[in-house]
């Protein structure tokens, strides 16, 4: 098998490479002057003769330097153009508003002036995030609604190169009806002295309605004489505001009459019909009361719409005289005649949201397509800068969001936002997703239907019909007959080890295989399998471990669901036998676990004395063990004499000694010290016996070397270093399996903590099993051995377990299956369909009629890619779908007691999530997406 | 021996005269000095490791390794230490009492009128080596005056005085109470005006002379203007709109009691408090015929607006603060920028401004230029920026901001390299005058020295 591991780097890299590619297009695009492509799944293109609810499906748009070149459905594409595929991401012009706050008002007192220039206060180097998240790229400014005429408006970009910026550096007149009381003027003469007297305040007007006309009328009459600056040039002022008010007005700029009250529309529409001037209408908080007058002037109107939502604390109290805002004005005024409406936020709103306006004024009674028009094409007209911006069209610019959703939907967001071509606003990173299908598959035996899910932090945080929607989150809409269910569960894989079949035992952390998720990994993702159970493809006699491994992820951390999924046995062919290996196993693993409940026992008690504050006195605390030895060639009681060499005389005892394996212990006494029992330890080789005396003198320990001459005799010599030797025989008098009470020193910390055994990396799996959290999962060939493991397993140990293969399981009968498939699971044989009896008989179906929970398994490495294509046919031979969706997901990681993280798409679950065409085992149905700890599996990069 | 005793006394002598200030000795400059032994960083040049810069007259007339130090000149052996040119600050209002005029358009003003000599500023700027001060009325204006460039020493103006200001200061950000739409309308009021107030004055004057000549008024007001033209003279026009045509561009004559003067044409130094600033403030110096004497004044964020500022070429100041920060408002990231970096990679002429007295070690000129080698400004550039750029900003450059033969002694003695934090201002030489001794400065003295150092002086 070739492997390209070392080329190929994994996971994060993949995932970082398939983001940069992802990046790399929608930047790539985004270079001024150059073209590009954009596809998403739908395009509103609000141009004129078109219902704006309309949208082209999928939709298209070639961009060349800054412009749109063509959109539609299918448009000609140029070869090797650079393509941005955002895929359910959803296309609209960017919203034009015809009155921002985005200014504030000018701060000079001037009643009446064409001074002031609201271009002045536009910050051209600003890249506005905050109102560009909102969707608004185009924007009138305004000089300010607080002076009767307060000046020249503007309308310009939010984004861009500055210079590109400006679409209409003098757009209009701004004349606000209804301002009364301006400040008096000022104007104190430098250096004031005794012949330059400070004159009084110059008071201006207007003070009321009557005012108002009438001081712009006076000004317009007085025009020559202000530009020709006629009178004694000793005493005239220059009045420079005045003179460029006149100059403003006979420039021919268009009127941008501010009204709101009844009275005041009634009087501008008089105003401008007199004048005949060119003008649009902003505010008309009371436009239904004049309505057929308005529909008379046949004028533009900005409607401003009033959003409490963001100052809920307007009480109006008992006033009969106070202003409600009427939010259906806009709608009324709509239904009522053929004007041009554009939305726009009240006055002085810096933060005011289009599109929360545009809800407001549907809620009012305006339809859909006329509120999206409102908040784009249609102030695009009313500001003049419809050739530039306001719709989607060849020729125009390329100003346009890109939208989670539906341009007015509530839940939708601005993820990008283009100006000229070039991406301006990007939404902050959010891994948040929605994903909306038609029918969601939960696995806990509901099935909901148009419903949602909220996927955030890799975990499901939401699932119903309406979810949150997080601001920027990503919305994919699977639409109709999409069906969504969890992640598929591999339950018995060999993912990732490349064809390395050699044994492995319990002791081996098969998860430590898994390193970064390689090309192999993808392969089985892309299909729907999000979690496979990773095991040896051979088990030592003692078992092997099961990993619980994800197929999709940055690095082990992401990928290791969990290290200690279950424990797997082969058995032998003898029934008997096999049991036999497992109990033996098992032995070891209870005396360990024995050792772990003392511990965490003696822990506790340590813990609660701690707590008591009492000061653990570290005693030399002992414990008794019994250990029993069997007869063999050295274990008894043997009557030793020592003689010869330095000693004066022959010296006999008794030694008691054990023989375990090849390990000896012993106890050794002489008569002459009864009391003192002296420890010896050695080893057996051949014939030849070696024991250490535990006395120490100053040569070292006396060191017994004897060989087994004949039964129960050995002869050989005791040596005390290399000093003295002298000679040593010993008889055994008793061959009973003798028991030593042995002292151990139990191990403390410094504190008196008890210190944990020492983890012996062999026998942790059994910990696991034994407490019941990982089943073992014990390979069956036979219905005898079916049975035997479960009467071991279940019976006399009460532990959980799984069946690998059993494909002979229904031989045991029903009686004895039954009562037990609450306990069991099943995972069936790689091969689904064989004969028994002669006759075609699919184990799947049949142990799931019975209710046995059962499980696929691949029993290979990337050829689980192939399980859903096992799961149909096993549905096509007679299981039911229901069954078999249960047996890739829930059933598969309830066996495994890894249900509290995947199985089925519960809050708080792994975002193992699959999208699907249709029901997954409908014929024509296909895996579309597949999401793995809420990231979503690239599907065509490899 | 001999000499050193006559300094001392030359010392006490100008302690006597200026008492208050020990640091500051104003006397007639000596004939002759040399700086000996010492390493020259002419800025104009490469530097020299080990020479002599001889002083005659105030000026610079010998730089180099073989000069030979005439018998009468007044000595300083300055050996390992580090000469450098006078430094410049291009743009300050420090100096004056109150940095502007509460009214907005004042080209009438002259910074000259309120520069006082006692100030503690023109103390710290010797202390610092600051030797050339561009003293100007500050940004909370529209039209806010003339400017002065003066050097830290002299008892009066008139002493201090290097150069009459040749700028006009105005301010494209608005002032305090103000907003950008105020701002501009007034900016443009002020110019509107002028025009208005040289046609009313040449309607008077025409006026006046049928009124001499004992006729009755015979044109419309408009061709009055034009006759009128002919009869005005300079002095007719006042303080006020005269600053304005200069700045314009129009060199005005006034026949004075002692002859006609000349009035050369106004430099401005344009405030952008803001990028959107500098493109407002070119346009404007372009359609009222001061671009070739514009000098940009840089606030805030104005280097976003660099690449108008490249297209214009024209000189700047920058801002006090070299960091620019910009906070994301979604995630709160902070992208900081270092300014004079983008602007040298612009390749415009720039001048670096001293921080704020708060700030103990942005308000040393060294020390800008010494953060903008760390950010990667060769250090050629990094001291021009603080001397014969901002010389050549604002018009001095013929005289100042290099240690070359012919210009005006202004030198700054350090301890060692002057971009080293550790080096200290220890002489300062302003027009060949012994303006400043460290070992002399006694409110130094008193804020280095400890309660125990004095009471071992006491035992003493």
């Amino acid at each position: 098998m070739l492997r390209d591991r070392d080329t190929w780097i994994g996971g994060r890299a993949w995932r970082a490479t398939a983001m940069a590619l992802l990046l790399a297009a929608m930047t790539a695009g985004v270079q001024a002057g150059e073209s590009y492509v954009v596809r998403a799944k739908a395009i509103y293109p609000v141009r004129k003769g078109m219902r704006a609810d309309r949208a082209f499906m999928p939709g298209v748009m070639l961009v060349r330097d800054g412009k749109i070149a063509a959109i539609g459905t299918d448009i000609d594409v140029p070869a090797g153009i650079a393509t941005i595929d955002l895929r359910d991401a959803v296309l609209c012009p960017g919203f034009v508003s015809a009155a921002t706050s985005l200014i504030r008002p000018h701060a000079g007192e001037h009643s009446i002036s064409g001074a002031y220039q609201a271009i002045d206060a536009f910050d051209g180097y600003d890249e506005h995030p905050l109102q560009l998240a909102t969707g608004l790229t185009t924007v009138h400014l305004d000089p300010g609604g607080h002076r009767l005429v307060s000046g020249r408006g503007a309308v310009v970009k939010l984004a861009g190169d500055h210079a590109a910026r400006t679409l209409k550096a003098g757009a209009d007149l701004a004349i606000n009806f209804g301002t009364y009381d301006p400040p008096p003027v000022v104007d104190i003469p430098f250096y004031a002295s005794s012949d330059v007297g400070i004159e009084p305040a110059t008071l201006q007007g207007p003070d009321s309605r009557m005012g108002q006309i009438f001081a712009i009328e006076e000004l317009i009459a007085r025009g020559d004489a202000l530009i020709q600056r006629l009178g004694d040039p000793r005493r005239r002022r220059f009045e420079h505001h005045d003179r460029a008010f006149v100059q403003a007005w006979r420039a021919g700029l268009r009127l941008r009459l501010q009204v709101r009250r009844a009275a005041d529309i009634a009087s501008a529409i008089d105003f401008v019909r007199r004048h005949e001037r060119d003008a649009y209408f902003v505010g008309l908080g009371e436009a239904d009361d004049v309505l057929p007058a308005l529909v008379r002037s046949g004028l533009p109107l900005v409607v401003r719409i009033e959003d409490p939502y963001r100052f809920p604390a307007w009480n109006l109290g008992s006033n009969p005289e106070v202003y409600e805002p009427d939010r259906s004005v806009a709608a009324t005024v709509a239904r009522g005649s053929e004007l041009p409406i554009a939305l726009a936020g009240l006055e002085g709103d810096a933060g005011a949201d289009l599109k929360m306006i545009a809800a407001l004024a549907m809620r009012g009674g305006m339809s859909e397509a006329q509120a999206l028009a409102s908040i784009t094409r249609i102030p695009a007209e009313i500001l003049g800068v419809a050739d530039r911006v306001g719709s989607l069209e060849a020729g125009k610019d390329a100003d346009f969001l890109v939208l989670s959703g539906p341009p007015l939907k509530i839940s939708s967001h601005v993820l990008r936002a283009y100006v000229g071509g070039r991406e301006v606003f990007k939404a902050p990173g959010t891994d948040a997703l929605v994903v909306k299908a038609s029918t969601l598959w939960v696995g806990d035996g509901t099935v909901l239907n148009d419903g949602a899910l909220l996927i955030e932090d890799g975990r499901i945080q939401a699932i119903g019909h309406r979810v949150p929607t997080p601001p920027f989150a990503r919305v994919i809409d699977a639409g109709a007959g999409s069906f969504v269910t969890p992640g598929f569960i591999d339950a018995h894989s060999h993912l990732g080890l490349s064809g390395d079949n050699s044994a492995a035992g319990p002791e081996v952390e098969i998860d430590k295989t898994v390193a970064v998720a390689g090309r192999e990994f993808l392969r089985v993702a892309r299909e729907g399998i999000t979690t496979v159970m990773l095991s040896a493809y051979r088990a030592a006699n003692n078992g092997a471990r099961v990993a619980a491994v994800k197929t999709y992820g940055s690095g082990r951390d992401d990928l290791v669901l969990r290290s200690t999924a279950g424990l797997k046995f082969r058995m032998g062919n003898d029934p008997s036998l096999a049991v036999k290996t497992i109990e033996t196993a098992l032995e070891a693993g209870k005396k360990y676990v024995k050792k772990w409940e003392k511990y965490e026992e003696e822990l506790k008690k340590w813990q609660e004395a701690q707590a008591a504050g009492k000061q653990t006195v570290v005693q030399k605390e002992e414990e008794q063990v019994v250990e029993k030895a069997k007869e063999d060639p050295i274990t008894g009681i043997w009557e030793f004499k020592v003689s010869g060499g330095p000693l004066p005389e022959e010296v006999s005892g008794t030694v008691t000694l054990k023989l375990t394996g090849s390990k000896i212990e012993g106890r050794l006494t002489i008569p002459i010290a009864p009391d003192e029992e002296v420890v010896l330890s050695g080893t057996l080789e051949g014939d030849q016996v070696v024991l250490e005396v535990e006395q120490e003198t100053p040569f070292g320990n006396p060191q017994i070397r004897a060989t087994l001459d004949r039964e129960d005799h050995m002869a050989g010599i005791v040596a005390l270093g290399d000093r003295f030797q002298v000679d040593f025989e010993a008889t055994r008098t008793n061959k009973d399996p003798v028991e030593f009470k042995v002292g151990r020193r139990k191990r403390r910390g410094k504190d008196g903590r008890p210190l944990p055994p020492k983890v012996d990396q062999a026998l942790e799996p059994y910990r696991a099993w034994i407490a019941g959290r990982i089943p073992a999962v014990i390979e069956v060939f036979s219905a005898a051995q079916a049975s035997s493991v479960m009467e071991f397993v279940l019976d006399r140990e009460k532990l959980p377990l799984v069946l690998l293969n059993a494909s002979n399981l229904a031989d045991i009968g029903d009686a004895k299956l039954k009562p037990r498939k609450e306990q069991i699971g099943v995972i069936l044989p790689e091969r689904l369909e064989r004969r028994r009896e002669g006759r075609p008989y699919s184990q799947a179906a049949d142990l799931a009629r019975k209710g046995v929970p059962v499980a696929f398994q691949s029993n290979a490495e990337d050829g689980g890619r192939n399980l859903p294509l096992m799961a149909l046919f096993a549905v096509y031979r007679g299981m039911g779908g229901d069954n078999a969706l249960r047996a890739l997901t829930i059933d598969a990681a309830r066996m495994y007691k890894i249900d509290d993280r995947v199985g089925s798409l519960e809050v708080g679950k792994d975002a193992d999530v699959l999208i699907h065409s249709g029901h997954p085992f409908d014929s024509g149905s296909r895996v579309e997406r597949v999401i793995v700890n809420g990231q979503e599996v690239p599907r065509d990069a490899e | 021996m001999r000499v050193e005793r006559i300094l001392t006394v030359r010392r006490g002598f100008g302690a006597l005269l200026v008492a208050a200030c020990c640091s500051m000795v104003v006397a007639a400059p000596p004939s002759k000095v040399a700086l000996t032994n010492v390493r020259i960083v002419p800025v104009s040049g490469p530097p020299i490791a080990q020479g002599t810069v001889l002083i005659e007259g105030g000026k610079i007339v010998a730089v180099g390794e073989d000069v030979k130090v005439p018998y009468d000149a007044r000595e300083f052996d300055l050996s390992g230490k580090v000469v450098m040119p006078g430094m410049v600050v291009a743009h300050t209002w420090r100096g004056m009492d109150i940095p502007n005029e509460s009214r907005p358009v004042v080209p009438q003003l002259d910074a000259a009128d309120a520069i006082d000599p006692s100030q503690l500023y023109f103390e710290e700027c010797l202390r610092l080596g600051h030797t050339v001060v561009h003293v100007m009325p500050a940004n909370n204006t529209v039209v806010g005056g003339l400017g002065q460039v003066v050097r830290p020493i002299g008892l009066s103006v008139a002493e201090m005085t290097i150069d009459d200001g040749g700028f006009m200061k105005l301010s494209m950000a608005p002032r305090r109470g103000s907003d950008r739409m105020l701002q501009m309308a007034t900016l443009r009021e002020a110019f509107a005006e002028l025009q208005d107030y040289v046609a009313r004055l040449a309607e008077t004057k025409y006026e006046e002379k049928l009124a001499k000549e004992e006729r009755e008024i015979d044109v419309l007001p408009v061709e009055a203007r034009k006759r009128g033209r002919k009869e005005l003279k300079a002095d007719h026009i006042d303080d006020e709109h005269r600053n304005l045509i200069r700045l314009k561009g129009g060199q005005v004559t006034v026949e004075g009691e002692s002859g006609p003067t000349l009035f050369s044409p106004l430099g401005a130094f344009v405030y952008c408090g803001s990028a959107m600033d500098v493109p407002r403030a070119i346009a404007f110096a372009k359609a009222h015929g001061f671009f070739d004497r514009l000098v940009l004044v840089l606030g805030g964020d104005s280097h976003k607006a660099i690449k108008a500022l490249k297209k214009a070429a024209r000189p700047v100041v920058l801002p006090e603060n070299l960091v620019y920060r910009d906070v994301d408002p979604f995630t709160n990231k902070i992208e900081e920028t270092f300014v004079p970096k983008v602007i040298a990679d612009a390749g415009l002429q720039f001048a670096l401004l001293p921080g704020p007295s708060a700030s103990l070690p942005e308000r040393m000129l060294t020390y800008q230029a010494a953060r903008c080698m760390r950010y990667g400004i060769s250090r050629t550039d990094a001291l021009r920026a603080i001397t014969q750029m901002p010389a050549e900003i604002i018009g001095v450059g013929e005289r100042l901001g290099s240690i070359e033969v012919g210009k005006d002694a202004h030198l700054v003695v350090f301890s060692g390299d002057p971009l080293e934090f550790t080096s200290v201002v220890e002489r300062v030489f302003i027009d060949g005058i012994p303006a400043y001794d460290r070992s002399e400065d006694i409110r130094l003295k008193r804020l280095l020295t400890t309660k125990s150092d004095e009471s071992a002086d006491d035992e003493q």
